[in-house]
């Protein structure tokens, strides 16, 4: 059980990442704090519910994304918004990703990659369907393992690894598409 | 493309996670050793992970950290120690 008292010291450290992916959530600066105000004084109110010792940052997350899903989505949540493909193994769409990823590596050294637009990376991952932002966020950018994933959101490790391939295809798929009207990918596709 | 190289399709975001069991994940760092084109696309990758967590990762404005600061202590005041 862990001490009320200690709760803002325990928590500092770990606000940023809590930020970054309420920011992805919600899509802007206002919902965002709100949200991780929110999620912060529930998980403050209920701290002596958490098993000190026990991963903080994979229940807070948990909060944070329990908070939105309930509350906030409605507000952020966009038309088109839907699941993606269900293909099974090596369905076209999962190869074009690769096939994607293959025609930019022609040259690793031509550094293509790096030239993507910050712009095309927050629109592409902003765009993906909430089941599948969720677990890319906690995997590609706030590092978390499929276990750790899989304990915040409550799912069976074969559905946290299933969700991250599809929602990655699908992001270096609109990577690409916003990278080729720039005129950042190799002309000669193999 | 070799059957080896389907490997690679299927197993690539496993393996730039470190989840990969370690047989696997041995036969994938062999294929690698002679096939520059599966080589290229695994440097590809680990480079598209840094760059997409380069650009997503956020400062906390300090406006609002302080804010939350507040707002927690408040909280402290209203629920008391225990």
């Amino acid at each position: 059980m862990a001490d009320r008292e200690n709760f803002q010291g325990d928590v500092t450290e770990l606000i940023p990442q809590l930020y970054g992916m309420a920011l992805r959530l919600a899509r802007n600066r206002h919902d965002a704090e709100d949200l991780v105000q929110d999620a912060l004084l529930r998980a403050y109110r209920g701290y002596h519910t958490f098993q000190a010792g026990t991963n903080l940052r994979a229940w807070l997350f948990r909060i944070l994304t329990n908070t939105f899903i309930n509350e906030y989505r409605r507000r952020s949540r966009r038309p088109r918004e839907t699941e993606l493909d269900e293909g099974g193994e090596a369905t076209p769409y999962r190869l074009n990703a690769y096939e994607q990823v293959r025609s930019w590596s022609q040259d690793p050294e031509d550094h293509l990659i790096e030239q993507i637009f910050e712009s095309d990376i927050v629109e592409a991952m902003e765009n993906l369907p909430v089941i599948y932002r969720i677990p890319v966020l906690l995997a590609d950018v706030e590092g978390l393992s499929y276990k750790e994933i899989a304990q915040t959101l409550d799912l069976p490790m074969g559905t946290v690894m299933s969700r991250l391939h599809r929602g990655r295809n699908a992001l270096r798929k609109a990577l690409w598409e916003y990278a080729s009207k720039r005129g950042l990918t190799p002309t000669e596709v193999p | 493309m070799s059957r080896e190289c389907r490997q690679v399709v299927t197993h690539l975001y496993s393996y730039v996670d470190g989840e990969l069991e370690i047989e696997t994940a041995h036969r994938l760092v062999q294929h690698f050793e002679y096939c520059p084109p599966c080589k290229n696309i695994e440097i590809v990758e680990r480079r598209l992970r840094y760059t997409i967590r380069h650009h997503l990762i956020e400062e906390v404005p300090e406006v609002f950290m302080e804010r939350l600061r507040g707002r927690l202590a408040q909280e402290t005041r209203h629920l008391g120690f225990r």
